[in-house]
């Protein structure tokens, strides 16, 4: 009876971390592209995770948050699956010191910006000396954990795919 | 006639006749440049204000002979700029060394869930507030688990500075037993250690869960996260492999032979 039980409770438990186990594997597919994770805010439905682009010459941070919709319960999983949502913001940092260069950069890039505040589903924000391209994608955790290495390479072209469309969009604003 | 004063070094005074039509104005600096690319000869004619009549470059030399290096050469206006520019780029620097100081930690926590997921274990839990760290990890094969716990004890740039980066550490490491007296006689041990004083490293706890039938025996320890995660955000996933499956194994070994 407690076998029964305790098996029931794991597989509960196993229902319940599949947001936790896509988690650990972005962390692992941005750290084989040199992405080190510097910061994390993990609850339970909900994991924020940012890394730093070390080997990327434009980009300086590239942020992930997963947000788990559907699933941890036995019914909701059977019924409409592992649905989240997974923002990827990517980060340009410009070191910009010359005060004609702080406002020319103020000038133009605002006015860029306000000009295409959304391209392709791609966000775009600015912070003075930062800007950020943003985009949400729906997804079905079940296509990328538990799969083995198919999963695994799944979630990096997802992951390359995405962070490459938004470096494409923040190249123009790189000093 | 006496000839005028030449222009200053950085004001755009200078006229040219070249083979190409006239050009101008120019500085004097602009002047040299355009004569080594060759765009301009010193056969060409120049004026600047205060001259009756163009005259060949090479009548005058000292107008773009012997100049010194343009960036020694700075208004005011550029000379300030240039002085709030190095304080903004020091600031970068100092702001960096910060930032590198409090986040070295979840560097570290990255590396442990890649660690791990490379050694064939799952991510099952994780929580973090930003210095409180919690990981449990899970082996599908044979569902044994591995817990890791730690602590930023240096997040401060100075102390790190002097101490290095120190974290408390609990590493932990879990079998489901099938036997249930033995999950309960764990956790009577869990309640026994509650009598032990603190977490002096090296003691081994046991801790069981009635629920998922799941026995742990953790181990508290301080480690140094410089000694895994270089400045340079490199990680030495090798020794980081080698510590935890070392406590993995004495973990695992203490737990096996006090409970199945």
């Amino acid at each position: 009876m407690f076998g029964l039980l305790a098996a029931f409770q794991h597989s509960a438990e196993m229902r319940e971390s599949k947001d936790e186990m896509l988690i650990g594997e972005i962390v692992r597919a941005m750290a084989r592209q040199g992405y080190p994770s510097i910061q994390f805010r993990a609850g339970d439905d909900r994991q924020y995770v940012r890394f730093k682009t070390v080997t990327d010459p434009v980009l300086h941070t590239v942020t992930t948050v997963l947000d788990r919709k559907t699933g941890s319960g036995a019914l909701s999983s059977a019924i409409l699956g592992s649905k989240a949502t997974l923002k990827i913001t990517a980060e340009i940092q410009n070191r910009v010191a010359d005060p004609d260069d702080l406002i020319a950069m103020y000038k133009t890039d605002f006015a860029n910006i306000f000009k295409m505040p959304m391209i392709g589903g791609i966000k775009l924000n600015h912070e003075l000396n930062s800007v950020f391209a943003t985009t949400t994608k729906v997804i079905e955790i079940d296509r990328f954990v538990n799969k083995g290495d198919d999963g695994v390479a799944k979630l990096i072209e997802l992951l390359s795919g995405t962070i490459g469309e938004l470096k494409a969009k923040l190249e123009p604003f790189k000093r | 006639m006496s000839s005028p004063e030449l222009p200053a070094l950085d004001a755009a005074e200078v006229h040219v006749h070249t083979a190409g039509g006239q050009i101008g104005p120019i500085t004097r600096f602009q002047l040299k440049e355009k004569l080594g690319a060759g765009e301009v000869s010193a056969t060409d004619d120049y004026w600047f204000a205060g001259m009756e009549e163009w005259k060949p470059l090479s009548s005058r030399p000292e107008l773009f002979e012997g100049l010194p290096d343009p960036s020694s050469v700075l208004s005011e206006d550029d000379r300030l700029d240039g002085v709030f520019s190095n304080l903004v780029h020091a600031s970068w620097d100092y702001h960096s060394d910060h930032k590198f100081a409090s986040h070295i930690d979840e560097v570290f926590l990255g590396a442990i869930i890649t660690g791990y997921l490379d050694n064939g274990w799952s991510l099952i839990d994780i929580n973090s507030d930003g210095t409180h760290h919690y990981l449990r990890f899970e082996d599908m094969k044979d569902h044994s688990r591995s817990i890791v716990r730690f602590t930023h004890l240096t997040p401060d740039l100075a102390l790190s500075e002097v101490l290095g980066h120190r974290a408390s550490v609990v590493v932990g490491y879990g079998e489901r037993l099938k036997n249930f007296s033995k999950v309960w006689s764990a956790i009577k041990s869990e309640y026994k250690s509650g009598f032990l004083a603190g977490d002096t490293p090296g003691t081994i706890s046991v801790d069981g869960d009635i629920s998922s039938q799941y026995v742990y025996c953790q181990v508290p320890l301080f480690l140094k996260i410089d000694d895994y995660v270089s400045r340079a955000y490199e990680v030495d996933y090798k020794k980081l492999d080698n510590d935890l499956d070392a406590c993995t194994h004495a973990l695992r070994k203490y737990l096996r032979a006090r409970f199945t």
